[in-house]
C-alpha cells in the first residue's frame, strides 16, 4: 500500500457520522413477533386458531345441513359422505353442530377476554397507582369476591337469570376479573417506581393521564399472554358447564352439550362425543401454545 | 444572582417503614439556593440527597419543616398554584435506559409537557419539538424513534429537552451523569453549563462523584445520615473542608494524575455506613469519626457559620 | 521479568439476529509477573470481554473465540477444555466481579462458599478449611472472622461483600488476580478501602494484577501499566506515567481532557469527546475512532494503523505515529 502525501490530509467529516443511529430500526413489537415466530408450537397454534374461527364462519355453511334440522330416519349414522361427522340421537348433522359449538366457543372466549380486560385492567390499575387506603380497600373485596365459588357464582346467577349464552358471559365477566386485576395491580406497583413515571408527575401530568399513557400500555406484555391463556379456561369452563346442563340449552350445540349428549351414548355411537371432544382439545391447546409462545417472546431476557 | 430561589428551613423527609421503625431520609436540613446559581449535593448511599431532590421536585410531600419557592410556602399552596408550580420546577433523572417511556416516540415524550400545560398547539407544537431537539445537540430524525433505539447520550438529552419544554427556572439534577460512558458525560455537562447561562437556570446538582460536582457547582452542600454537615463554595470545600467526613470524602476520590495519587495522604475511614433508620443520637457521624468525644455522641451539632459562608455541623470543625 | 499473561491477537466474535458483534478485534497485551495492569476503557471497547475470555467463561454460543492465543505462563488457554479450565480457574487465575450483590449466593453461608473453592482446589476440608477461611477474613478485614462464617451474604454490606469476593478469589493463592471493575458498584470511601486492601494484598502476595475500569483516577493510583481498550482494540499501551503524561493516540488525549478532576474547577473547561461508539457488528473501515477524532486523515478511513513502539514499552496504533506519516511530513517541512 502505497501512502501518499494524499492520504495524510484531513478527513472531512460532516459530524453526523458522530451522532447517527447505528442500530436497524426495530420496534418492541418487531422483535416481540421475531421471537414468537421461532418458536414453532406457537406458529402451529396461531395456524389452528385461524383454521378454527375460518371454520366457523363458514362451517356451518358447508355442510348444506343446519344444525337444528332433525331427521330420524337418519338418526346416529357415522360419519359419511351426506353426513361428514356423522348424526346425533335426532337425526342432526354433527358437522353443522359442532362448528356451531365452534362459534359459540369463540364467543364466550372472546367476550369474556374482553370484559375482563374492561374491568380487571381499570380496577387493578387504580388500585395499584393510588395504593394506601385505596388499594388496601379495593383489594380486600377482590379477597373476598375469590374466595366465592366459582360454580356457586354460575348456580346463583343461573337461579337470578335464565340459563343462556348472556348468563354466561356475565357470570364469566363477574369472575375472571378478578385475576386480572391482581395482575394488573402487581404490573402497576412494580411500574409506579419507574423513572419515566416519575419524570410525567414532575411534568404535572395527572394520574388518569399516566396510568393511560404510562402505566397500562407498559403492562400490555403480560396481560396479553394471560387473556391468551384466560381464553382457553373459558372455554373448558363453558364445555363443562354446559356438559352439566347449565350452559346453553337445545336445540343451541356447544362444544360441552354436544360432550354431554355423546357421552351418553359412548360405546354405541363414539363418534358423537369423539368430534366435540377433539375440538374442545384442540382448542385449548392451540390457545395455550400461543400463550406459551407470547410469554416467551416477551420475556426481555430472551432478547438476544 | 440575587434573591433566593428555594429556601428550606427545618425540612424533614421520614419514612415510616412500620413496627417503630422510621427511616430518616432527610432529618431537619436548611439551605438556600439563588437564582442563577448551581448548588451541588453530594453525600454517599443513604445520605438522602435522592431523597431531598425529590422533595424539592415535589415528588414526596414533606414531614416538617417548610420549603419556600420564590418566596412562597410551597406546602401551603392552592392546588392550581401547585399545578402552576410544574412550570417552575423540574427535574432530570439518572437513568437514561428509565427515564423515557419505552413505548412512546422521542417526539411524543417532549411534546407531552408542552400537551399538559397547553402551551402549544398543531404546527407550533411541533415546531416547539424540534426546537426543543436541536436544542440539545439532536434534530428532526431523533423525532420517530423510539428510546431504545438511541445512545445513552442521546437519551440523557432527551430528558433535558423534556425538562425544558415548560420553560422552568429551577431544575433538580439527580446523578444525570453517573449512568453515562465516561466520554460521553462531559458533552451532557457541557450541555447542562451552556443551557444554564443560556436560560438563566438555577440547578440542584445530586451526584456521588465529587469530580464532576466540584467543576458544575458554584456551592457545594455535603450530606451524611439525613443531614447537611458542611455547606460551603466549591473551591473554599476543597481547599479547605472543615468536617471531618468531609476531609475523608474528598481524600477518597481518586484523581486522574499518577504523580498526585502518588504523594497524596488518605484518610481511610473505618467502618460501614451506619443505617438511616432510627439513627443514634448525637453527631450522625460519630461513630467513624476520629475525633469523636463524649459531646459528638450526645449533642447534635447544627450547621454553624465558621467562616463567613463557610458552615460546618461540627463541635471541632477544621480538626486534623 | 517474565511474562506471566500474553494475549496474542485475540478476536472473540458473538452471533446475534443482527448479525455478528465483533467484541474483540485482534488485541495483543501482556502482563509481568507481580505488575499491575489496567485495562482502560468505555462499555463496549471489549475490555469485559477480553476479561472473561482470558478465564474462558464466555458462554460459547452466542460468543466465539475466532482466532488468537491466551498464553498464562507458556501454555495457551484457548484450546483448554472447561474441564482443564476448571482447575486453572480460583487456582491460578482468580477474578473479582463488578457486582459483589449478585456474585454471591444468597441461600449459602459464606463459609460454605469459601469452603467450596478450598475443597476443590486444595482438597482442604474441616478444621484445616476453616483455619484457612479465618485466615483469608483476616486478611481481607473482615472482623470477627469465625461468627462472619456463618453468615449468609444479605447480612453483610456491599464493601464487606467485595472483601468476602476477594479473599474467595485468593483463597488459593492465584498467581493472578483480574479484577473487573471492582470498585464501580461501591461509595467512594469504600472504594478507597478496597483498593487499599488490593494493594497491600498485591504486595504482600507478590501477584500480579489485571484491573479493568473506566475510571482513570483509579487507574492513576493502582496501576503501573496501561492498556487503552476502544471498539475491541488497544489503541495504546504504555507505563501509567507514559499515558497521563506523554499520550499519544487521540482517544486517550481525548479521555484525559474529558474527565472532570477533583483538582480542577470551571476554569479547566472540559473537552467532550463527539459522538459515541461505534457499532461493532459493522465496525468502520480503517481505525474505529476516525468518526470522532479530530486529527483524522483520509487514511485513518481506508486502513488500519499499524502498532508503533514509540519508546520501549510504550505502544501507540494510530497513523500520526506511522513511521511512514513521520516521514512523509518531515519531507514536507525540508
Amino acid at each position: 500500500m502505497e501512502i501518499t502525501k494524499e492520504l495524510l490530509t484531513p478527513l472531512e467529516k460532516s459530524g453526523l457520522e458522530a451522532e447517527a443511529i447505528g442500530k436497524p430500526k426495530t420496534t418492541y413489537w418487531q422483535d416481540v413477533r421475531r421471537n414468537f415466530r421461532k418458536n414453532k408450537l406457537a406458529m402451529l397454534g396461531l395456524v389452528l386458531i385461524a383454521a378454527l374461527v375460518l371454520m366457523a364462519a363458514i362451517g356451518p355453511y358447508l355442510s348444506g345441513h343446519t344444525y337444528y334440522d332433525q331427521d330420524y330416519k337418519m338418526a346416529n349414522k357415522p360419519p359419511s359422505s351426506q353426513y361428514w361427522f356423522g348424526t346425533d340421537s335426532l337425526g342432526r348433522d354433527l358437522f353443522t353442530r359442532v362448528w356451531y359449538g365452534a362459534r359459540i366457543s369463540l364467543e364466550v372466549g372472546i367476550v369474556t377476554a374482553i370484559l375482563v380486560f374492561l374491568i380487571g385492567v381499570l380496577y387493578g390499575g387504580i388500585s395499584g397507582y393510588f395504593g394506601g387506603i385505596v388499594d388496601e380497600i379495593m383489594m380486600r373485596i377482590v379477597e373476598i369476591l375469590s374466595s366465592i365459588p366459582f360454580l356457586l357464582w354460575v348456580i346463583l346467577l343461573m337461579v337470578v337469570m335464565e340459563p343462556g349464552l348472556k348468563t354466561i358471559f356475565i357470570a364469566f365477566g363477574a369472575v375472571y376479573w378478578l385475576n386480572m386485576a391482581r395482575l394488573v395491580r402487581g404490573q402497576v406497583l412494580s411500574l409506579k417506581e419507574q423513572e419515566y413515571v416519575l419524570a410525567a408527575k414532575v411534568l404535572g401530568a395527572s394520574p388518569l393521564r399516566i396510568i393511560i399513557r404510562h402505566i397500562i400500555p407498559n403492562t400490555m406484555g403480560p396481560i396479553i399472554v394471560a387473556m391468551t391463556l384466560m381464553i382457553p379456561d373459558a372455554i373448558f369452563t363453558e364445555a363443562w358447564l354446559s356438559f352439566l346442563g347449565l350452559g346453553v340449552s337445545a336445540p343451541m350445540a356447544s362444544w360441552g352439550s354436544l360432550a354431554s349428549d355423546g357421552v351418553q351414548a359412548i360405546t354405541a355411537y363414539p363418534w358423537q362425543l369423539f368430534f366435540p371432544a377433539f375440538f374442545i382439545s384442540i382448542t385449548m391447546l392451540a390457545f395455550n401454545f400461543v400463550g406459551d409462545g407470547l410469554r416467551d417472546a416477551l420475556d426481555p431476557r430472551a432478547r438476544r | 444572582m440575587g434573591e433566593n430561589v428555594i429556601v428550606a428551613k427545618n425540612l424533614s423527609k421520614y419514612f415510616n417503614l412500620g413496627h417503630g421503625q422510621i427511616l430518616k431520609a432527610v432529618d431537619r436540613v436548611n439551605f438556600s439556593i439563588k437564582k442563577g446559581e448551581t448548588l451541588g449535593l453530594v453525600g454517599e448511599s443513604g445520605c438522602g440527597k435522592t431523597t431531598l431532590g425529590r422533595v424539592l421536585a415535589r415528588l414526596y410531600e414533606p414531614t416538617a419543616g417548610t420549603l419556600e419557592f420564590a418566596g412562597k410556602d410551597i406546602t401551603k399552596m392552592s392546588k392550581g398554584e401547585k399545578f402552576a408550580l410544574h412550570r417552575k420546577i423540574q427535574m432530570i433523572f439518572q437513568d437514561p435506559y428509565a427515564s423515557l417511556n419505552p413505548r412512546m416516540t422521542i417526539g411524543e415524550i417532549i411534546a407531552e409537557p408542552i400537551d399538559i400545560h397547553k402551551l402549544a398547539v398543531g404546527t407550533a407544537r411541533n415546531k416547539r419539538v424540534l426546537e426543543l431537539l436541536e436544542l440539545v445537540g439532536l434534530n428532526e430524525e431523533h423525532a420517530n424513534r423510539f428510546p431504545h433505539e438511541l445512545s445513552g447520550g442521546q437519551r440523557q438529552r432527551i430528558g433535558v429537552a423534556r425538562a425544558l419544554a415548560v420553560e422552568p427556572e429551577f431544575i433538580v439534577l439527580d446523578e444525570p451523569t453517573s449512568a453515562l460512558d465516561v466520554s460521553i458525560r462531559a458533552q451532557v455537562i457541557n450541555l447542562l453549563e451552556e443551557l444554564r447561562k443560556k436560560f438563566g437556570l438555577t440547578y440542584l446538582f445530586i451526584s456521588h462523584d465529587l469530580s464532576t460536582v466540584r467543576y458544575l457547582s458554584d456551592r457545594i452542600a455535603v450530606m451524611y445520615l439525613g443531614r447537611i454537615v458542611e455547606i460551603t463554595e466549591s473551591r473554599r470545600l476543597y481547599e479547605n473542608p472543615l468536617h471531618p467526613y468531609t476531609r475523608a470524602l474528598l481524600s477518597a476520590v481518586p484523581i486522574a494524575d499518577p504523580q498526585i495519587e502518588a504523594t497524596r495522604q488518605r484518610i481511610i475511614l473505618k467502618g460501614d455506613v451506619p443505617s438511616p433508620i432510627n439513627p443514634p443520637e448525637g453527631c450522625r457521624f460519630a461513630s467513624r469519626c476520629p475525633f469523636a468525644d463524649e459531646r459528638c455522641r450526645k449533642e447534635t451539632p447544627e450547621l454553624n457559620e465558621v467562616e463567613p459562608g463557610h458552615l460546618a455541623a461540627c463541635f471541632k470543625p477544621g480538626i486534623e | 521479568m517474565a511474562n506471566i499473561l500474553e494475549v496474542k491477537d485475540l478476536r472473540v466474535h458473538f452471533k446475534t439476529f443482527a448479525g455478528d458483534v465483533q467484541a474483540v478485534r485482534g488485541v495483543n497485551f501482556h502482563v509481568k509477573k507481580g505488575e499491575v495492569v489496567a485495562i482502560v476503557g468505555e462499555s463496549g471497547c471489549g475490555k469485559s470481554v477480553t476479561a472473561h475470555t482470558i478465564m474462558k467463561l464466555i458462554p460459547t454460543p452466542p460468543g466465539k473465540i475466532v482466532s488468537g492465543q491466551i498464553l498464562f505462563n507458556g501454555e495457551d488457554l484457548v484450546p483448554k477444555t472447561q474441564e482443564q479450565m476448571a482447575k486453572i480457574r480460583g487456582k491460578e487465575i482468580g477474578m473479582v466481579s463488578q457486582d459483589p450483590m449478585t456474585s454471591l449466593n444468597p441461600t449459602l453461608t459464606i463459609g460454605t462458599q469459601i469452603g467450596e473453592v478450598l475443597k476443590v482446589h486444595q482438597g482442604l476440608t474441616g478444621e484445616a478449611a476453616r483455619q484457612r477461611m479465618i485466615e483469608l477474613l483476616t486478611m481481607v478485614g473482615i472482623n470477627q472472622p469465625e461468627k462472619r462464617l456463618k453468615q449468609y451474604p444479605h447480612e453483610f454490606s456491599g464493601g464487606m461483600r467485595q472483601r468476602v469476593l476477594i479473599a474467595i478469589a485468593l483463597a488459593c493463592n492465584p498467581q493472578l488476580l483480574i479484577a473487573d471493575e471492582p470498585t464501580t458498584a461501591l461509595d467512594v470511601t469504600i472504594q478507597a478501602q478496597i483498593l487499599e486492601l488490593l494493594k497491600e494484598l498485591q504486595n504482600k502476595l507478590h501477584m500480579s494484577v489485571i484491573i479493568i475500569t473506566h475510571d482513570l483516577g483509579v487507574v492513576a493510583g493502582f496501576s503501573e501499566r496501561v492498556v487503552v481498550m476502544y471498539a475491541g482494540k488497544v489503541v495504546e499501551e504504555g507505563k501509567t506515567e507514559e499515558i497521563f503524561y506523554e499520550a499519544k493516540h487521540p482517544y486517550t488525549w481525548g479521555l484525559l481532557k474529558s474527565v472532570p478532576r477533583l483538582d480542577q474547577d470551571r476554569s479547566i473547561p472540559l473537552v467532550p469527546i463527539t459522538g459515541r461508539p461505534p457499532d461493532l457488528i459493522n465496525p468502520p473501515k480503517g481505525c474505529a475512532f476516525w468518526p470522532r477524532c479530530e486529527h483524522a486523515m483520509k487514511i485513518c478511513a481506508l486502513h488500519e494503523p499499524p502498532e508503533v513502539e514509540v519508546s520501549p514499552g510504550h505502544r501507540v496504533s494510530c497513523w500520526l505515529n506511522a513511521d511512514e506519516v513521520k516521514k512523509l511530513t518531515a519531507k514536507a517541512v525540508e
